[in-house]
């Protein structure tokens, strides 16, 4: 409950407040990166790109030090925008601090990550409207871990346990899908440039991590407003009905996953060495979902046409990511712009480096996705942690 | 001794309406706005003060009891007190655990088993899993749902739901109660073993926030009473003057 504000809360909430600059800063850093090198799809790293030095990561550490402090002087000027200058004034003082340090970094490299910067800052102020420390609300959602595991299994089991093929409707419909399209893309259309790899293991490497993101987000829509009747008898963490949405998702997905590993096999695809960044690939997917369902989530609880309009955007979103077609196939300048705007061609695109071609993703291509993943979950879990006392209010 | 629960002049609005803008409202409302045509009815002009300077402090071990005609507020100042909404206006703050028993049998999935519904409820409550199993046997047996517990609950009686509420109460151990009509379920029996287990409650120092139209429970239960009329105190006090204080308002209002 509301607790009193005792010298150890204070500190929490300035170890958030540093939190939250160290992101900022460290987001506004990955973008530059990736603004300058212009990196595009599936390129492998180049000699252009040197590994960031560790001296960043300290800069950017000393960076969110500075923010604190200035936002202690800052106080006077209340809240929000306290913290929008006290950003501004780490952003500034990790800005001049790699002109002079790093030569490496380009005048216009320094000027594209502080407007990174204040952009991202003012993306989490926006959404984050209240202080609230991020490890109170982790700690009583960690308490009630059991209550998750307990709500996904009942869920996953009564979906199933009512149908005659029970668990195996898990993995019929997408694979049903992919088998259809790969006939048609393989025989009716002329085939995509793809390499030498089966198509059926082309669509399938993006089809299975695209079922998972578009199963949770859809979900994700309703995971608040179906359990309105409860929310409003009872306390406890909200998150957790998103949690457990996302938790379904991920127990349908263990499942295609196997079932995509048969079919590989049978046509000849084994799993190989690169496996090992399927999980990392997977973890940025899972942050970047996380912060679209607790804000769809939420949004859909105000506005109801967030659900029909989120579908929308999905099935438009599934032709922008190169699924069915290699990114190559565009011309340039859109495959920039698709890889872009849509954090999962980039991912897709990862995915299918290791599971089809044998070789580690591009991670730099990754930077956009990573930030927006990050940016999107620490500040959709904060704006919802912040008004998740008004859903009961929206009988 | 610092109070575990202190309300300090809680005041709670709702809208007047229910409002649940679609889009189209949303962008008709964008639109006038733009224009400048503010003269749209909105819910601001409208207040419904469910709640008004609602002020109390309970120690450990107090038991409150809140009494009223429907529509006063007695419910809404206990799902503000368990957090399920925040104040308009005001400052709350609960110190401890609190288990909310606000209408028992609520919150309950009609299509799972009662097995599964005691289990989701407790860890709802924050109960850890094993706690449950270890409690499961005693749940069962204060329930005397029998084979019925392994049953959808959508075939139970309700008060057959009430009594599977009632008994996940059994296995919390908080420092403070908040208790909603929980003896509108149930046959004589199973109310005086309700009451045993409030009972126990208040043996254990438990905090005891407690709403009946039950004059009679109120009195056996809390040393203290709160009155609420149209969302404001009408008086607070030792629960027998405001009981004898409340009947007598009530009767003049009904022999009018």
């Amino acid at each position: 409950m509301t607790q009193s504000k005792s010298s150890a809360a204070y500190a929490r909430l300035y170890l958030n407040d540093a939190f939250t600059y160290g992101l900022v800063l460290l987001g506004g850093l990955l973008v530059a990166a990736q603004l300058r090198l212009k990196v595009t799809a599936g390129a492998a790293l180049g000699d252009s790109y040197a590994a960031q030095p560790p001296i960043l990561a300290l800069l950017v550490v000393v960076g969110a030090v500075v923010s604190v402090v200035a936002q202690l002087f800052l106080q006077s000027r209340t809240g929000r925008w306290g913290r929008f200058w006290a950003g501004v004034v780490g952003t500034g003082v990790l800005a001049a601090s790699l002109l002079i340090l790093t030569p490496e970094f380009s005048q216009l490299q320094v000027a594209y990550f502080a407007l990174a910067s204040v952009g991202i800052g003012v993306i989490i102020l926006r959404l984050t409207p209240n202080r609230y420390p991020l490890s109170d609300s982790l700690h009583l959602l960690w308490r009630n871990r059991g209550l998750l595991a307990l709500w996904v299994r009942y869920n996953v089991v009564s979906r199933y346990s009512q149908t005659f093929l029970g668990i195996l409707w898990i993995v019929m419909l997408p694979v049903a899908t992919s088998l259809i399209l790969a006939f048609v893309f393989s025989y009716i259309f002329t085939a995509r440039d793809i390499g030498d790899a089966p198509f059926i293991t082309f669509f399938l490497s993006g089809m299975m991590y695209w079922t998972l993101f578009m199963q949770g987000v859809t979900n994700g829509t309703v995971s608040i407003v179906s359990k309105l009747g409860l929310i409003n008898q009872i306390y406890f963490p909200r998150e957790i009905l998103v949690l457990v949405k996302l938790g379904e998702a991920l127990v349908d997905f263990a499942f295609i996953f196997v079932v995509t590993l048969v079919i590989n096999a049978l046509v000849g695809v084994y799993p190989n060495f690169n496996y090992i960044y399927l999980p990392v690939l997977l973890l940025i997917q899972l942050v970047l979902m996380l912060g679209l369902m607790m804000l769809v989530g939420y949004l859909t609880v105000l506005v109801r046409d967030i659900q029909q309009l989120t579908a929308v955007f999905i099935q438009m979103m599934f032709y922008l990511t190169p699924i069915m077609y290699p990114v190559d196939i565009l011309t340039e300048n859109l495959a920039e712009l698709v890889m872009f705007l849509n954090p999962m061609a980039a991912l897709v695109n990862a995915y299918r480096d290791v599971m089809v071609y044998n070789r580690a993703p591009d991670f730099v291509s990754l930077y956009f996705p990573i930030v927006l993943a990050v940016v999107l979950c620490y500040s959709g879990y904060m704006f919802f942690k912040a008004n998740e006392r008004k859903l009961a209010d929206f009988r | 001794m610092n109070p575990v629960i202190t309300v300090e002049n809680v005041s709670k609005r709702y809208r007047f309406q229910s409002y649940r803008p679609s889009l189209r409202q949303e962008f008709g409302q964008m639109v006038k706005r733009l224009v400048g045509k503010t003269d749209q009815v909105s819910w601001e002009e409208k207040p419904f003060w469910s709640l008004r300077n609602i002020s109390f402090t309970l120690n450990a071990g107090d038991s409150l009891g809140i009494i009223g005609p429907n529509g006063a507020g007695k419910t809404t100042l206990l799902r503000l007190l368990s957090g399920i909404i925040e104040p308009t206006e005001g400052h709350i703050e609960v110190v401890g655990n609190f288990a909310p028993l606000i209408g028992l049998g609520a919150g309950f999935d009609h299509e799972r088993t009662g097995r599964e519904n005691i289990y989701l409820n407790a860890a709802i409550q924050g109960v850890p899993i094993p706690q449950i199993d270890r409690a499961m046997p005693d749940i069962i047996e204060f329930t005397e749902l029998g084979e019925f517990i392994d049953r959808p609950v959508k075939i139970y009686s309700s008060g057959m739901v009430g009594r599977l509420g009632f008994a996940i109460a059994s296995i919390l151990t908080p420092d403070i109660v908040f208790l909603d009509e929980v003896f509108s379920v149930g046959d004589i029996g199973f109310q005086s073993k309700s009451m045993e287990r409030i009972l126990a409650f208040k043996e254990r120092k438990t905090t005891l926030v407690f709403i009946s139209h039950s004059l009679d429970a109120v009195q056996k239960l809390c040393a203290r009473t709160l009155w609420l009329e149209h969302g404001q105190v009408q008086m607070d006090g030792p629960t027998d003057a405001v009981v004898a204080a409340y009947q007598t308002a009530r009767a003049v209002r009904e022999g009018m």
